[in-house]
């Protein structure tokens, strides 16, 4: 009939659009936890860099300090990193569960991208005393604006998508019955 | 789609802005007493009743306005960081009090422009059993939550010794630290994450979906105290189940003061 059809149209459209969010959520998932996982088993490497770096511009460190700092300092990399690769996880399982839970899914993929974005500006901005506050917040914006908006439109194509599944349920239970 | 226990009503005998109705799928004007749009065909719904005159709330952008809200919280808190790094510990206490007054009023103007956007998001009335049982395991859930609370941040203390990601420092018991770390997170964070965002997110979520959802955003919103998101989350959750089984502010509002008393109390003892 030609009304089932422009309602599956519709349906449709909107199922193009949450399937375009699942691929962002496992691009963004698996890049994440890629990522960090690199990050985490490369920290004692990174540090030392560091180290050796402001050794390079004539900072003179206590040892037995710098042995704890160090220390700690990897700890806190790979903390951080392995809590960055649970949120890739937690995407991936998101983009699973995407057609199942609609709504649910699209926003908290959305609430959980902006919140990884300012948890890393707030770790940056914490680590260099404010200086790099512009280079953190606009580091690879157009990307994430990009994901943000990509987001926002499965958000309201889940809302309507959840809708309409739930009123032709209904209309399927009202028949059977 | 008329009920079949009440009697269709006559568009012939309504005034002639009542007689047709926007359909829900294609929005053009249809016949009340069509079973089918005549336009598209959907069948027609409760919302095509034309004795469902009361206005309902546009859930989708209901959605999109506390989605705003959180971002604008969000900002809030990361600026606060932002701010209160630069200036480091050289600031007088004057400044630290003024900053952070400063933050809790935009945070409450924040909620109240929420508030007024996006109207009312009241949860179903619950049964007293439930109501009953949120009041009677409240409080020895908070005491477990407390106990976990230290355990966690003695635990974080002796992890983490990076002096840039140190925990802040405990304001102390004063009547200022009571009022903007007691009073006012638990009227304004109450309200926007366990009345707006809960409530809004009840109806497309469900009750465990809105719950953890709102949660991971009040521990996002504390972005400048990062170490303190896990427990954080936990805590939103707490909250947030005693809101949707005592359907009322009351309990998560003094649960979430008191939370925040003990705490300040706590660490100004220690």
């Amino acid at each position: 009939m030609a009304s089932d059809e422009l309602g599956s149209l519709s349906q449709k459209v909107r199922k193009d659009s949450l399937r375009s969010a699942r691929v962002t959520m496992f691009i963004v998932g698996v890049l994440t936890i890629g990522a960090n996982l690199f990050f985490a088993l490369s920290a004692e490497q990174m540090v030392d860099k560091e180290i050796a770096d402001m050794r390079k511009t004539g900072v003179v460190f206590d040892e037995a300090e710098l042995k704890s700092l160090r220390e700690s300092a990897i700890r806190t990399t790979q903390l951080s990193s392995f809590v960055f690769v649970g949120l890739g996880a937690v995407f991936i399982a998101l983009g699973c569960f995407v057609y199942k839970a609609p709504v649910a899914c699209t926003v908290a993929a959305l609430v959980l991208y902006l919140g990884g974005w300012m948890a890393t500006v707030a770790i940056s901005v914490a680590g260099e005393d404010g200086a790099n506050v512009a280079k953190a917040i606009m580091s690879g914006i157009v990307i994430k604006i990009i994901i943000i908006v990509c987001l926002a439109k499965a958000v309201q194509a889940a809302i309507a998508y959840q809708k309409e599944s739930q009123l032709l349920a209904n209309d399927n239970r009202d028949l059977a019955l | 789609m008329i009920p079949p226990d009440e009697t269709p009503v006559d568009p012939a005998a309504l005034p002639e802005e009542r007689a047709s109705l926007p359909c829900w799928r294609c929005g053009l004007r249809v016949d009340p007493s069509e079973s089918r749009c005549t336009h598209c065909a959907a069948r027609l719904h409760p919302q095509n009743d034309v004795r469902d005159t009361k206005p309902k709330p546009d859930e989708s952008r209901q959605l999109f306005v506390v989605l705003g809200g959180f971002f604008a919280f969000l900002l809030t808190s990361i600026l606060y960081g932002i701010v209160a790094n630069v200036a480091g510990d050289k600031q007088p206490k004057a400044f630290e009090d003024g900053l952070v007054i400063a933050v809790e009023t935009i945070d409450a103007i924040i909620l109240l422009i929420v508030w007024a956007s996006c109207g009312s998001a009241r949860l179903p009335i619950a049964t007293g059993r439930y109501r009953l049982r949120a009041w009677l395991y409240a409080g020895p859930i908070l005491a477990v939550y407390l106990t976990v609370n230290c355990l966690y941040h003695d635990a974080i203390r002796e992890y983490i010794h990076i002096e840039w990601l140190k925990l802040p420092d405990p304001p102390g018991l004063t009547a200022m630290s009571v009022a903007t770390t007691c009073v006012q997170p638990a009227i304004v964070e109450e309200f926007f994450f366990r009345y707006l965002i809960l409530g809004v997110l009840r109806r497309h979520c469900g009750v465990h979906g809105s719950v953890h959802i709102s949660a991971a955003m009040f521990a996002i919103c504390h972005v400048h105290v990062l170490l303190s998101m896990p427990y954080l989350f936990a805590a939103g959750v707490f909250f947030g189940y005693v809101r949707v089984a005592s359907r009322s502010m009351v309990l998560p509002v003094s649960l979430h003061f008191l939370h925040n008393l003990i705490v300040t109390w706590w660490e100004a003892e220690s």
